[in-house]
């Protein structure tokens, strides 16, 4: 009778602690980037705006696995453009069959082709030097433009089969430059 | 042809690391128009699994691996051929040259038993040995 009362008692003990826990812990916030444009990555990337909480307020102790990635600096200059992910973000992903693999692009501007100095190198004879240029809208899709279009010998440019020299892409669209093809695609973090 | 077979590694003398690709910057791409058509020279299989077979090497760059879409299909059978590309041979028109560029795959390319590392000339009667495969080059 006596042992059984004690247990009632201790057990309502932690059930209220585990209340009190519950309570104090701050809920998680939604990004609050009311003026920011639209990420350029595209709707999808919502999934991920749980990093970006405002900074933690003095007397809520920051939650470990936010730490890292609080972003501070938009409270002291409302006006300045943070693109959450700016450096490690990839704007958008190149998916090349094989082992060409995957091939984030982390600006918004590159040129495709063979020689060593271009942004996005395939090391394929089929395909020229200084092949594409590819720049990303603001929307998620992009502008490809055939660079050698206007060389004595041009190679070619296929955009999901149809020959091109300058055309606008959008997620999902395959680009042929000579003989290697890469799907375009959304970046996943 | 089974072109989602893994290549598979052999064990050669200093073979079986991962080389870089020759520089190919000056290299003109592999545009098949109708004057870089022409046969400039043959490569015979001496010695693997497609003995006796050939292939002709067109003007311009020619791409070798075991894709039938190489403009040098290496396609009967040896799996130590890299699919795409694991050597380039350029006829260079103006001079009448040829050279063959290392593709940097895993089995390494030797040319008269030499191992090649990044390029060097080509010329009639050469032996090109490629994976487990022998080939002789000469002209058209």
């Amino acid at each position: 009778m006596h042992d059984w009362f004690v247990y009632l008692l201790l057990g309502v003990v932690c059930v209220a602690a585990a209340v009190r826990l519950l309570r104090r812990r701050p809920a998680m916030q939604p990004a609050q980037f009311a003026n920011e444009p639209a990420l350029a990555t595209g709707p999808e990337l919502d999934a991920h705006s749980e990093p970006y909480t405002p900074a933690p307020s003095p007397h809520q102790p920051p939650m470990t696995e936010q730490a890292s990635i609080v972003v501070t600096a938009c409270q002291d200059a409302p006006n300045t453009k943070i693109m959450p992910f700016a450096e490690d973000m990839p704007v958008a992903m190149l998916q090349f069959e094989g082992k060409h693999g995957q091939f984030p692009l982390r600006r918004g501007e590159v040129v495709i082709g063979r020689h060593s100095e271009d942004d996005v190198r395939i090391v394929d004879v089929r395909v020229s030097r200084h092949h594409a240029r590819l720049v990303v809208r603001d929307d998620g899709g992009s502008e490809i433009e055939n660079l050698t279009a206007a060389r004595a010998e041009p190679n070619m440019m296929l955009v999901n089969g149809v020959s091109a020299n300058n055309a606008s892409i959008k997620y999902g669209d395959i680009v042929t430059l000579g003989g290697v093809s890469f799907r375009y695609q959304q970046a996943v973090a | 042809m089974n072109d989602r077979e893994r290549t598979r590694t052999i064990q050669v003398p200093g073979g079986d690391d991962q080389r870089p690709a020759a520089n190919m910057d000056n290299l003109p791409t592999q545009v098949i128009t109708d004057t870089s058509n022409l046969k400039v020279g043959v490569l015979k299989v001496v010695d693997g699994p497609g003995k006796g077979q050939e292939r002709p090497v067109f003007s311009g760059t020619n791409q070798m691996g075991r894709s039938a879409d190489n403009r040098i299909p290496l396609d009967f059978g040896d799996n130590t051929i890299s699919r795409q590309q694991h050597a380039v041979i350029a006829f260079d028109a103006s001079d009448g040259s040829f050279r063959i560029f290392d593709g940097g795959k895993q089995n390494p390319v030797s040319v008269n038993g030499e191992r090649l590392s990044g390029d060097r000339p080509l010329s009639d009667g050469d032996t090109i040995k490629i994976g487990l495969t022998t080939l002789r080059f000469s002209l058209m």
